[in-house]
């Protein structure tokens, strides 16, 4: 990995998408591209952040993204800490104020976190000295998983501009669509939202999308297709009558493929409601690149951490 | 008792059309005389009033005082000074305190902790409901005896259309209002800012408009059919304005009040997660802020009210989704709004005082906010037009939930009388007390100063002969 001579990107913390500029994008993408390059090789891993501390501060589980998280800092060669910390929905703010001390006192130069609370790290990142990562806010923002997610659709069509991309299920409680929808729309993407009016309410198009209610209409032509976790405790809430239902109208099955691009590829940020989302002879495909995420997570996630140090070094 | 002259001050009072150089002169709590000129000598003591303008004290029917039960962030002796420090003299605060207001003993409380801290005067609203849990009514007739002054749910709303029809009905034949948060709970849910691309932008649970509007008309229908008064609290949707002005038009008895955050702030102010653009009824659109300030203007809304709501800074310093609803604001509101809508030419002053004063004492149909001769002596004293910025050392509440820290403002309150006494002075503007040497100067050559000068050395307070030597 080589240092680049200029740089866009200055920022202390990596908070959202939506503040994010085209170029600052396109950089870790760019970045994160030299990152996988390392972990292809036999020794994966490389000097650059010896000797600094990230701590991984999650308030809701997710072994998926901590695990990935960990791994891209311990690639760059630094010490990881994992907080897990379950907390009471009254003590919220307090818990995670109380943890900064601990937190600063431990030397740490990177806050990856997780909070159930939508905007709990801009709350955050102003009272601390490290840089602050989100991996997840409420249902707000994931900006890693979609700065990984435009990476896996550079790798498959070369570009993000002009792709069509579809988005399929809950997007109104997904953290993953709002940031995909900030960082497609920014790159020039044509982005399509799938899904029943109670999950996906015509509000989304204020944001330069279209919204639309059947797979048939919404995929056509669709390059990328993009299909969200659906959590079964919305059926509790009455947004949608039953999994049945959900998977007889937004399933992905292989007959419904064929109204997207031949070389539409399918991805789907995990965990995977087996014949659910998609049936397994999707989830069989090649063109269905869930795992190629999950690898490409790791070299984004190392690109952010580099990259947020640079920002910190050169200030 | 003594004899004080506000002198040479500009009186607006819409009870009376005045608009004006004005003074008025006050003894034993009660305004005694109000003229073009009043002569220096026939005080006791004299309130320089140049250049301020005096209007008859504030009336706020919608506060949350906390006290008994949340001292932290609130009492009733910390929030009457926050409302004389904001130009009040007269409020009403809700019963949603621990325990909850819903006893002759829980109002009498009240009212003497207000009477013994001697700031203002102090109305309790007691509940609806026992224990505010909307099944059965409480003893409206016992409760007025006691000394409330309406009825209200307020924070946790009847839903039971059944329980409101006989709250209407009955409260009717004692002639009190039922103040009513509009809110359908079901609707609202565990909502925490207004439905609409900015929630969705911020990935922040959304109430929807309609769990207000829905309520409004609900509650509307339920005054038509009981001849009730139905007062709606804190109207903050075009929808619901429609549905005040619909019933308005057919007659029946309902009221409806806007806070000063909702005519001025919109759900933009959530954008960075300030909790302090965390509310009931949460802040909406620009549209509706528009339609709330129309309808203020064409008399649909009768009445500004603050729904000053303390919490402490422990509990509003936190994640969005987990801080309390509210916000405090009596302080602010008539520097905002002056600043917002008079320095601006959008209203008059009279407009702005007349929402203040004699709009919300109709709700009330009280003749509260007038400064004719014979009145309690609820005067407010304003600096109007010097740009200052509006800091923590303004507030008088326990409680900093304030959003406007730091706003420039273009009024300022300078002084409280409630029934003739001191309740706030401002010490930027009469740094050395309310009455100041020059009432000497004037009442030393006047020929009935002699006299006067005994009076006041028998009356007990010590301010009195304050510049006298």
């Amino acid at each position: 990995m080589k240092t680049k001579a200029k740089s866009s990107f200055a920022r202390k913390d990596l908070l959202g998408i939506e503040e994010l500029g085209r170029a600052e994008i396109i950089e870790i993408l760019d970045t994160a591209r030299s990152c996988k390059e390392v972990i292809e090789r036999d020794i994966k891993s490389v000097p650059i952040l010896r000797g600094k501390t990230v701590v991984n501060l999650f308030f809701e589980n997710s072994t998926r993204t901590r695990t990935s998280f960990e791994l891209a800092a311990r690639r760059l060669s630094a010490d990881v800490i994992n907080f897990d910390i379950a907390t009471s929905s009254v003590a919220k703010g307090e818990a995670l104020l109380d943890t900064v001390e601990t937190i600063q006192a431990l030397g740490a130069n990177y806050i990856v976190m997780r909070h159930s609370s939508s905007g709990a790290p801009h709350f955050l990142a102003p009272a601390v000295r490290a840089s602050v990562i989100n991996a997840g806010d409420g249902e707000h923002e994931h900006p890693t998983q979609a700065l990984l997610d435009a990476f896996t659709i550079r790798e498959a069509f070369g570009s993000v501009e002009g792709r069509r991309v579809a988005i399929v299920g809950d997007i109104l409680h997904s953290r993953v669509a709002r940031s995909n929808i900030f960082l497609l729309k920014k790159l020039g993407a044509e982005v399509t939202l799938i899904g029943p009016p109670t999950l996906v309410p015509n509000t989304f198009e204020h944001f330069g999308v279209r919204v639309v209610h059947t797979l048939k209409e919404g995929l056509r032509d669709a390059d990328v297709i993009y299909l969200l976790r659906i959590q079964m405790e919305r059926q509790r809430t009455n947004l949608f009558p039953s999994v049945d239902e959900y998977q007889l109208l937004y399933g992905l099955t292989s007959e419904r493929l064929a109204y997207a691009n031949p070389r539409a590829i399918v991805m789907h940020p995990g965990p995977v409601n087996r014949g659910v989302e998609l049936s397994r002879d999707v989830m069989a495909m090649d063109r269905t690149l869930i795992a190629e995420q999950v690898t490409n997570g790791v070299a984004v996630r190392m690109a952010v951490f580099y990259m947020l140090q640079g920002a910190r070094e050169n200030a | 008792m003594p004899k004080v002259l506000i002198s040479g001050g500009t009186v607006v009072d819409p009870s009376q059309g005045l608009n004006g150089k004005h003074d008025v002169l006050i003894e034993g709590g009660r305004v005694m005389d109000i003229q073009r000129t009043i002569p220096r000598g026939a005080a006791d003591r004299v309130i320089e009033a140049e250049g301020l303008l005096v209007a008859p004290g504030f009336i706020d029917i919608h506060t949350h005082l906390r006290e008994p039960g949340g001292g932290g962030a609130e009492t009733i002796e910390s929030g009457s000074a926050a409302a004389a420090a904001g130009g009040f003299t007269t409020i009403m605060c809700m019963p949603n305190t621990n325990p909850v207001c819903d006893t002759e003993t829980g109002v009498q409380y009240v009212v003497s902790r207000a009477a013994s801290v001697g700031g203002i005067n102090v109305i309790p609203v007691a509940c609806i409901t026992r224990g505010m849990k909307g099944e059965e009514i409480t003893n409206f007739g016992k409760l007025l005896n006691a000394g409330a002054g309406a009825f209200s749910d307020d924070g946790r709303p009847v839903m039971n259309a059944e329980i409101m029809r006989r709250a209407l009905e009955y409260t009717r034949m004692l002639g009190v209002p039922i103040f009513e948060h509009c809110e359908d709970m079901n609707l609202s849910s565990n909502g925490v800012m207004n439905e609409g691309r900015t929630s969705i932008r911020l990935g922040l649970k959304g109430i929807p408009r309609t769990s207000e509007s829905t309520m409004v008309a609900r509650n509307a229908a339920l005054a038509a059919a009981t001849g009730g008064h139905i007062h709606i609290c804190h109207v903050s949707t075009r929808e619901s304005v429609e549905a005040i002005r619909e019933a308005r038009r057919n007659g029946v008895h309902i009221t409806a009040e806007v806070s000063p955050h909702h005519l001025t702030m919109t759900e933009e102010a959530v954008i960075g997660y300030d909790t302090n653009a965390k509310m009931k009824p949460p802040l909406c659109e620009a549209e509706d802020r528009d339609a709330l300030i129309a309808a203020l203007v064409d008399g649909t809304l009768d009445c500004i009210a603050t729904d000053h709501a303390p919490h402490s800074a422990n509990s509003k310093e936190n994640v969005f989704d987990a801080a309390p609803f509210g916000i405090i604001g009596m302080e602010t509101s008539f520097p905002l709004l002056y600043t917002e809508f008079v320095a601006t030419r959008r209203w008059s002053l009279e407009f702005l005082i007349e929402k203040m004063t004699t709009g919300p004492a109709s709700v009330m149909g009280a003749k509260w906010g007038s400064l004719r001769a014979g009145s309690d002596a609820d005067v407010t004293l304003i600096r109007l037009g010097e740009e200052y910025e509006f800091t923590r050392r303004h507030l008088r509440s326990r409680s900093v939930n304030c959003p406007w820290l730091g706003t420039r403002m273009k009024a300022r309150v300078a002084a409280t009388l409630s029934r003739g006494r001191e309740a706030f002075v401002s010490p930027e503007l009469y740094p050395d007390g309310l009455f100041s040497a020059p009432a000497l100067t004037f009442s030393a050559t006047d020929a009935g100063a002699e006299p006067t000068l005994k009076k006041k050395t028998k009356s007990k307070k010590k301010k009195s002969g304050k510049g006298r030597d």
